[in-house]
């Protein structure tokens, strides 16, 4: 296991340094550059200070040296500065690692709380009204788009029932109260932990079915083991795999997947921060957000499939 | 074997259920699935529906007053109502279908093919072949989309067929983690041990005993890209990408809804379209619960 | 499949972009305003008392106000700065003065019988300059400043803060963007000495005493005092030691704003909220609200529904919004003129076919504005017969009527075939709901009357719009919006000759407009300073392309706020990027 995990490392910096050349090429390659989002023509094109925006920004010399500089930089520390406000890109991303934590993080972790326990319920009691209920349930959830749910919520919670607060992390003019921030995080949290609940709970209910109806469970059943101890040393542990990958390819979400309920809820994470660093062609911001991105992503795999080992002992990668 | 295939008549009607092929057994568990049915059924209309849509009607404007936002049953020829350039609601619901169907299959399809066929063949293989398609699929999940998207569709412009391919990409290196991580169990199998023992060749392995195996998660991969690609598919016209407005699609008449008083007030221009993705939603996720209950060899009741 | 990249994609894509509404195009920044009093010396006006639309409360003293600055208005990121506002000049008025504004006549009037094109701007009034004066030769202006006016930090006011304001705007190494007020001073004495390097200082403009500036440009400039309104006045004493490479990255505009405006900074959160406080010293008097907070919001919908939940007490409202809001018990619909004019434009060098003025009187006439704004923007539009809107500045030009007959007659004399042309592409950088519909509006017209077929197109990448029109000059038709004021000099960066892409905004790669009149009647309309002449002239420059059609102006939008009936004495004319105007902040107040 440790040799598995340390070749998986090794292996990883290539990849990811890979990753770095595939995205700054990318956007060198995106319509337009950084100077045509700064200076807007309409107002009066002027060429010598666009040419001076394009140099403060290192966008005058050829693209393999504007990656090595960046890279030299990046592996010391320096990730740059944002466009638009100058602020540091390291600790803007943190900042917005932050917000998306708690959003989506909290959604997850949500969703999976209650999607894999409802999972097993329905595929145990599978075509009982409780199955079909959740299903219908569930899909409702992601059938919509996040930002009907996103307003309608705050329409119908926010608005007319009043049972939340209205955009945004916290209360604006008032110190900061950790009630009334989870009463701000409660709305976007749920519409996005619902979405997630739907999807665990399908892939549960979909993978617990596959073991439920195994030969060996019927043996299990015929020894006299009461059904409580066939499902869960048997069938869960076998069930699990699908939803560890999951966990493992939801986990990256957190780094901007949410970024429509980030927008209609007014909350800065990075879903937002990449939209705008796109927007504005900000290409040391869009290089900050992908370094956590790729690390996120290599190393929730890396942990998926070290837990496949655990979920399934038989499970070997030769 | 050949012995018992020259005894067993071809036919169906003759045979008893333990002597039917698998697919013949697949196909006849379906039937019996009736949710299943309910589900192909409701596809089909909803398609049909899309079909028979007046174009003209969903794209004709009526700027005049009197036109514009009237509710179901205030002017007639208008069933559904109109929306805010007076064009027909029904209409455009129902053409709006076309372009969210197709782009729901079409994407989902490729996204589920090259997912599986790379989750498998990962899986199956093992060794250098799955390290190196894997980490092919971490760079796939590192990429930022919208980066991704607003640079292909710059370079190779917007429209339909683009759409459905750029979402197809963007999608599949979840699949395949899915379906690699299913393989991978199913490897150590001891029904597999013992095909590989008589000396089942790799190619008829995979096709015969481990992707009917897989049907399940890769159903429910499938069911949930229909439904998020038809939602994501209003998204894209966003970015001028794909099918844009006035040309209808489900997911851009929802797009009136950011619209606070469309949300309110004027819910016949959107709830239509939303209940037939909701609908066809459910119908897919039937059709394929029917399917992996026909398709999995390891349930010893014929359901 | 796995949510990932499926559902809540990391796309927000445009969804998310349309939402964070960039900063684009003349989402105009500047206001429409009749200019008034350009050429004539200010007079020191005491802070005006004007009625306002929102009802007065009979409230005293104190109070936060919470708002939503958001919309095409403003800048859509929360981080600006006062030589950068853009569309948030509002925002900045609270805590900047600049030499001079425009009063508002009556606000009353924007509630009913709202025309845009009447406009609400009153006289250019002083706000921290008492009094301006032309010299003899006509090439010198001399302003005199209102003494004892101080800093939020106690320091004195003086003309050196108006000297430094202008050379850091001029500095070619403040790699903020270069300041839209390039035109007020552009003819300075020295600038392009200063801007060249070989000078340290702007020569023309002088530092006569602490209470006296005056500034000498190479030819007479009749429209200074009014340009000069767009320009807020920074602390010299704050900046001078920031080196103007690192202006725009400095943490002074985060943590210290300083300024002569009613509220002064306080606190700035990220992504969150900007608040500001009431400032004892200003000079017109101290402010009654304790607080004014700026709630950042991603999403216009969002700030609606914070609004009606009584969360904030201000926001922007869509013109498909308006009808609902008017029926709040508990808000006020405050209507405005843009300042911005949307237009078609056919790009000539792609097909010669538009190069023919007939053609593209005949689109002018195939297309019902009328229609669309009655039934489209609900009446939220006002028709122009050119760039201009402005009664003075338009004279007695008359639009173009809705004769699809006519159209059909000049294409044919012409001999063109529109139908030929194929599909044309109609792009935009607008990303709201309603302006697809106007210009799906737009293209049945020409489908049905000329038999041209248009697709709409919305690109809200910024740049990536801007590399289709501009530096490719690939857009094939267009649909964006112009300012149209303050005064009829706009029209010099549109239509004169030297203001040719990639100098100025006139035309793109390939193409730009090149008329010898309007060439010359916008440079003497530059140097009249006769009132009633310069009016005139640009009334020639409007009835000249009116027919010459560099673009096809189409009508003035109308915005608006919605603001809560606890909010009293509030002036807000919400011109598109603010424009300059006395909006008695100190005098707002609000009832708990």
């Amino acid at each position: 296991m440790i040799t598995f995990i340390i070749r998986r490392l090794l292996i990883s910096i290539p990849v990811f340094l890979g990753i770095t050349v595939l995205i700054f090429t990318f956007i060198a390659l995106a319509p337009g550059n950084l100077a045509d989002a700064l200076i807007r023509p309409e107002l009066g094109f002027d060429q010598a200070a666009r040419e001076a925006i394009l140099k403060r920004y290192g966008l005058d010399q050829p693209l393999p040296i504007r990656y090595l500089l960046w890279l030299a930089n990046a592996l010391q520390g320096e990730l740059g500065y944002r466009v638009n406000s100058g602020s540091a890109v390291g600790s803007e991303v943190m900042r917005g690692l932050i917000n998306s934590i708690i959003l989506t993080g909290s959604a997850l972790v949500l969703g999976i709380l209650v999607g894999v326990p409802l999972g097993v319920l329905s595929a145990v009691r599978q075509y009982s009204k409780i199955d079909f209920g959740l299903t219908a349930v569930t899909f409702l959830g992601i059938s919509l788009p996040s930002f009907m749910l996103g307003l309608g919520g705050l329409y119908l919670f926010g608005l007319q029932l009043r049972l939340v607060p209205i955009a945004g992390m916290t209360s604006v003019g008032k110190p900061f109260d950790f009630v009334d921030f989870l009463r701000h995080l409660a709305l976007p949290c749920l519409i996005l932990g619902f979405g997630y609940a739907a999807i665990f709970l399908r892939y549960t209910r979909a993978s617990m079915l596959d073991v439920i109806h195994l030969d060996y469970m019927t043996t299990a059943r015929a020894k006299g083991l009461p059904n409580k101890t066939v499902l869960s040393r048997h069938a869960f542990r076998n069930a699990l795999i699908p939803v560890i990958t999951l966990i493992g390819l939801s986990i990256p979400e957190i780094v901007g997947a949410a970024v429509v309920t980030e927008a209609v809820f007014s909350w800065p994470g990075l879903g937002l921060m990449m939209v705008e660093g796109v927007n504005d062609r900000d290409y040391l911001l869009i290089m900050g957000i992908t370094l956590v991105l790729a690390t996120t992503v290599l190393v929730a795999n890396l942990m998926t499939d070290v837990s496949y080992g655990f979920a399934d002992p038989r499970i070997r990668y030769n | 074997m050949a012995v018992k295939e020259a005894a067993a008549p071809p036919a169906v009607e003759a045979a008893s259920a333990r002597h039917a092929s698998p697919g013949r057994r697949a196909l006849r568990r379906f039937l019996r699935h009736r949710l299943a049915i309910v589900g192909l059924i409701t596809i089909a209309v909803i398609t049909l529906l899309a079909v028979i849509g007046n174009e003209e009607k969903a794209l004709a404007l009526n700027l005049r007053p009197g036109f514009p936002n009237q509710p179901p049953g205030a002017l007639p020829g208008f069933p559904l109502g109109t929306d805010a350039l007076g064009r027909d609601v029904l209409a455009r619901t129902l053409v709006g279908g076309r372009v969210s169907i197709l782009v729901a299959i079409i994407s989902v399809a490729i996204a589920t093919g090259i997912g599986t066929t790379v989750g498998v063949i990962s899986g199956y293989s093992g060794g250098k072949v799955d390290s190196v398609l894997m980490r092919f699929v971490d760079i796939v999940l590192s990429f930022p989309t919208i980066l991704l998207l607003l640079v292909v569709a710059f370079l190779v412009g917007p429209g339909l067929v683009t759409m459905m391919i750029m979402i197809g990409l963007v999608t599949w290196a979840s699949g395949a983690r899915i379906m690699r991580g299913q393989v991978l169990t199913l490897r150590e199998m001891v029904f597999v041990e013992a095909a590989r023992v008589i000396g089942v060749s790799g190619p008829r392995m995979i096709v015969t005993h481990i992707l009917p195996n897989i049907v399940a998660p890769l159903v429910v991969f499938a069911t949930f890209g229909v439904a998020t690609v038809i939602v994501f598919e209003a998204s894209l016209s966003y970015l001028g990408l794909g099918v844009q407005p006035p040309t209808p699609s489900w997911g851009n008449i929802l797009q009136q809804t950011r619209v606070v008083t469309v949300l309110e007030r004027y819910p016949w221009q959107w709830v239509p379209a939303a209940s037939f993705i909701v609908m066809m939603v459910l119908a897919v996720n039937f059709v394929g619960d029917g399917l992996r209950d026909a398709v999995d060899q390891r349930s010893t009741s014929d359901r | 499949m796995a949510r990932r990249k499926m559902s809540r994609p990391r796309l927000g894509l445009a969804l998310a972009l349309a939402l964070v509404i960039p900063v684009l195009a003349a989402c105009g920044t500047t206001s429409s305003s009749p200019s008034t009093a350009a050429s004539q010396p200010g007079a020191s006006q005491a802070a005006p008392s004007v009625a306002t639309s929102a009802a007065p409360s009979g409230a005293g003293a104190g109070g936060t106000l919470i708002g939503a600055w958001v919309g095409p208005c403003c800048n859509g990121n929360d981080w600006i700065t006062p030589l950068d506002p853009g569309g948030d000049a509002h925002w900045f008025d609270k805590i900047y003065g600049r030499l001079t504004t425009f009063e508002v006549l009556d606000p009353i009037k924007q509630a009913a019988d709202f025309d845009a094109n009447s406009g609400v701007y009153g006289k250019l009034t002083g706000d921290l300059a008492e009094s301006w004066e032309i010299s003899a030769d006509k090439l010198t202006w001399t302003f005199k400043l209102r003494p004892g006016v101080t800093w939020h930090d106690g320091e004195p006011f003086t003309a050196n803060d108006v000297k430094f304001t202008i050379e850091l705007c001029y500095n070619k190494k403040n790699t903020m963007a270069p300041c839209h007020y390039v035109t007020a001073v552009a003819g300075a004495v020295g600038v392009k000495e200063y801007q060249d390097g070989t000078a340290t200082e702007i020569t023309g403009v002088k530092v006569v005493d602490p209470n006296t500036i005056s500034f000498t440009f190479t030819a007479p400039n009749s429209l200074f005092p009014t340009s000069i309104s767009e320009l807020f006045i920074v602390p010299q004493h704050k900046l001078k030691d920031i080196p103007p490479e690192g202006m725009k990255a400095a943490e002074y505009w985060k943590t210290s704003q300083i300024g002569t405006g009613p509220f002064k900074w306080s606190k700035y959160t990220a992504g969150v909220s900007t608040e500001l406080v009431a400032f004892d010293n200003y000079w017109r008097g101290k402010p009654k609200l304790d607080k004014i907070i700026r709630r950042h919001f991603k999403d216009v919908s969002a700030a609606l529904l914070a609004f009606d939940a009584g969360e904030i007490q201000l926001t922007y409202l869509t013109a498909d919004e308006v009808a609902r809001e008017r029926q709040n018990a508990n808000a006020v619909v405050l209507p405005g003129a843009s300042g911005v004019d949307n237009a078609i434009q056919a790009n000539p060098a792609k097909y010669p076919e538009f190069a023919k003025k007939e053609v593209r009187q005949a689109l002018m006439y195939a297309i019902d504005r009328q229609a669309i704004i009655d039934n489209v923007y609900l009446g939220a539009a006002t028709i122009v017969p050119c760039l201009y809107g402005l009664p003075n500045l338009k004279g007695s030009v008359a639009p173009f009527a809705y004769d699809p007959a006519k159209a059909k007659s000049l294409v044919a004399a012409a001999g063109v075939d529109l139908a030929k042309l194929g599909e044309l592409t109609m792009d935009t950088y607008y990303a709201d709901p309603l302006s697809l519909n106007v210009m799906t509006a737009i293209a049945q017209n020409l489908k049905d009357n000329l038999g041209l077929t248009v697709k709409p197109l919305q690109i809200t990448d910024g740049p990536a719009w801007n590399k289709l029109y501009y530096t490719d000059g690939l857009s094939q038709m267009s649909f964006w919006g112009a300012a149209n004021g303050p005064t009829g000099d706009r029209g010099y960066n549109y239509f004169h000759s030297a203001a040719a892409w990639p100098t100025g905004s006139n035309g793109w790669k390939g193409y730009s407009y090149k008329n010898d009149t309007v060439d010359k009647l916008l440079v003497d309309a530059r140097v009249e300073f006769d009132q009633a002449k310069q009016d005139a002239l640009y009334a020639q420059v409007c009835q000249v392309t009116s027919e010459d059609l560099p673009a096809l102006y189409l009508w003035q939008t109308v915005r608006f706020h919605v603001v809560s009936k606890k909010v009293g004495n509030m002036i807000l004319i919400p011109a598109a990027g603010g424009g300059s105007y006395y909006d008695a902040a100190e005098k707002w107040t609000i009832t708990e």
